[in-house]
């Protein structure tokens, strides 16, 4: 899976998790911060992990989840765990 | 000047809605010991825990409370002693619990993520020696008993119900941590609430993801589950919740509404068997529980109880098995209290109610009468349900049950020389609550500074207390 197609599936699940933040979704760049531009509380933040991990066959466990801070951050994440 | 209006609970009211047969088999306990007790002479070959792969019974729990205990003894704990327990859940914490309570001596539960210096100053203001931790960083001047340490079997000591038991911080009124004392005699009442309102008492799965630090995960979620021969299941790490409890498969969850609201998004495609597909009934407490959460779980067959209570009721207040008739209320008081609205503000007295703030912190403790004030305000209807109408405290209650002073995040960002008029508010996307801090910049000052200044000082807070959004007029 490239880069790009992380970067689109995770916006993808995003919009899925929160039908609130479909816009800025689809708006979104790696730079957008999770917290600030997203809008993602600590609520969203879970809720985001666990269907990344759920979706990507992936996991978070031996990550520090509030070091996660832009789009980007998400992808390098997944990126790493799948190769 | 308005009148208060008392109501004495005498009648229990979730009797018609309990397991009858099931309270009947239990017996009544005043303190950790007798139940303890109880629960392994009654329960003893069923599993209690189930921890990182392993199921442990009654009995299994017991021999390892009592080599323990032994251990504890052995460095001169005794009755009456204040011990820390520094572990995060799992089931050293339940052991180290259990072992403490049962010599009589008082647990003082240390969260995990406690701040340093604010773990540093509560020790040395409450003078405690010991703390049980599994490697955890301990401040310097207490001695730090290993949870893996055995020693001869020590007997259990038998404990008044006014003793002790445990110690649980909370913010209190004004956010500012305090360690909340619970005598035996409250934590056994706040345990037996939690046997009434449903069926299905005796022999549950429980599935555990609230800390043990906090009241509702220790009382509702952990001791109601051991005094019920139910087993407990510990999830270490929240984000793998869903899928550890789809192996699990728990007839009975106890969340905030934060993680009901995580499930209710991530269930959408699968319904009740995302979450194993055997829960009945999820126990909701910590935070106002959103009507729409009730009605999408009651889609998938799954009933929310939810309910109101504080640290310092050792859990339960209430409880609505009506969750669906009566959204809005937090259900019926539980016997054994008296209630008062006087100007508004709910007050409670009775065998649930705590002794005070460890460490003599009297600021809003409870009257010499035995009153406590809640500081939330409240109003009954005619069927004597109970409605929780705002909070006089000045405090932001976040879906995940924590409480946010505002006053003490100003006081924070303050420190910065850059911004100045700093207010800490919140605002909702989602109808979900984010906190926001909206300042302006002072003069002389450059922006992407003031900007990176406040996100350092952000950074440096807990996780739970730090804001979502900061916005630089």
């Amino acid at each position: 899976m490239t880069r790009q197609e992380i970067t689109e599936k995770l916006k993808d699940i995003i919009k899925l998790v929160n039908s609130e933040l479909v816009d800025v979704a689809d708006n979104a760049t790696e730079n957008s911060t999770l917290s600030g531009d997203i809008g993602l509380d600590s609520v969203g933040m879970l809720v985001i992990v666990i269907a990344v991990e759920e979706s990507f066959g992936v996991s978070f466990e031996n990550a520090n989840i509030g070091d996660f801070k832009t789009v980007g951050d998400v992808v390098d994440h997944i990126e790493a765990s799948l190769k | 000047m308005e009148k208060s209006q008392i109501y004495e609970i005498t009648e229990n009211r979730f009797l018609p809605y309990s397991d009858i047969e099931g309270l009947a088999t239990l017996s009544p306990c005043a303190t950790l010991t007798e139940m303890w007790e109880f629960c392994v002479s009654r329960y003893a070959d069923r599993t209690s825990v189930i921890d990182s792969g392993i199921e442990y019974s009654y009995a299994d729990v017991d021999r390892d409370v009592s080599e323990f205990r032994g251990a504890l003894v052995k460095v001169g704990i005794e009755s009456g002693t204040l011990v820390g327990i520094k572990i995060a859940n799992s089931y050293a914490f339940v052991k180290a619990f259990l072992a403490i309570t049962t010599l009589a001596a008082t647990a003082v539960l240390i969260p995990v993520e406690t701040d340093r210096e604010i773990e540093k100053r509560f020790i040395a203001k409450t003078g405690i020696k010991f703390v049980v931790s599994d490697g955890a960083t301990l401040p310097e001047r207490v001695i730090a008993i290993d949870v893996n340490e055995k020693a001869e079997s020590a007997p259990p000591v038998a404990a008044d119900p006014s003793d002790g038991c445990a110690v649980v911080f909370t913010g209190g009124k004004s956010g500012r941590q305090k360690g909340a004392v619970l005598s035996n005699r409250a934590v056994t009442r706040g345990t037996l609430n939690g046997c009434y309102g449903y069926r299905g008492l005796i022999g549950a799965r429980y599935f555990s993801v609230i800390p043990f630090t906090h009241v509702f995960g220790l009382i509702r979620n952990l001791l109601t589950a051991l005094y019920t021969g139910s087993s407990v299941y510990i999830c270490r790490q929240m984000q793998s919740m869903f899928r550890e409890m789809r192996e699990a498969k728990p007839t009975i969850l106890v969340l905030v509404p934060a993680l009901l609201e995580a499930g209710s998004r991530l269930s959408r495609r699968q319904g009740a068997e995302y979450f194993g597909g055997a829960v009945k009934i999820i126990i909701c407490g910590g935070a106002a529980c959103p009507p729409e959460l009730v009605k999408s779980y009651a889609d998938m067959g799954i009933k929310i109880y939810f309910g109101y209570g504080l640290t310092e009721s050792a859990n339960l207040v209430s409880g609505n098995h009506m969750s669906l008739e009566k959204p809005t209320s937090v259900g019926l008081p539980f016997p054994g209290q008296t209630l008062k609205i006087e100007n508004g503000e709910l007050w409670i007295k009775g065998d649930n109610v705590f002794d005070g703030y460890i460490g003599g912190d009297e600021e809003n403790a409870v009257a010499a009468d035995g009153w406590f004030p809640t500081g939330d305000l409240a109003e009954f209807d005619d069927d004597g349900f109970l409605y929780i109408t705002g909070v006089k405290k000045n405090l932001i209650v976040l879906p995940n049950g924590e409480k946010i002073s505002p006053s003490e995040l100003i006081e924070k960002f303050e420190c910065s020389k850059s911004v100045t008029n700093v207010s800490v508010g919140t605002e909702e996307i989602g109808g979900v609550r984010r906190l926001v801090l909206e300042c302006r910049l002072a003069d002389g000052k450059y922006r992407d500074d003031a900007m990176n200044e406040l996100e350092r000082i952000n950074e440096s807070l807990p996780s739970f207390k730090r804001v979502n959004k900061i916005i630089i007029s």
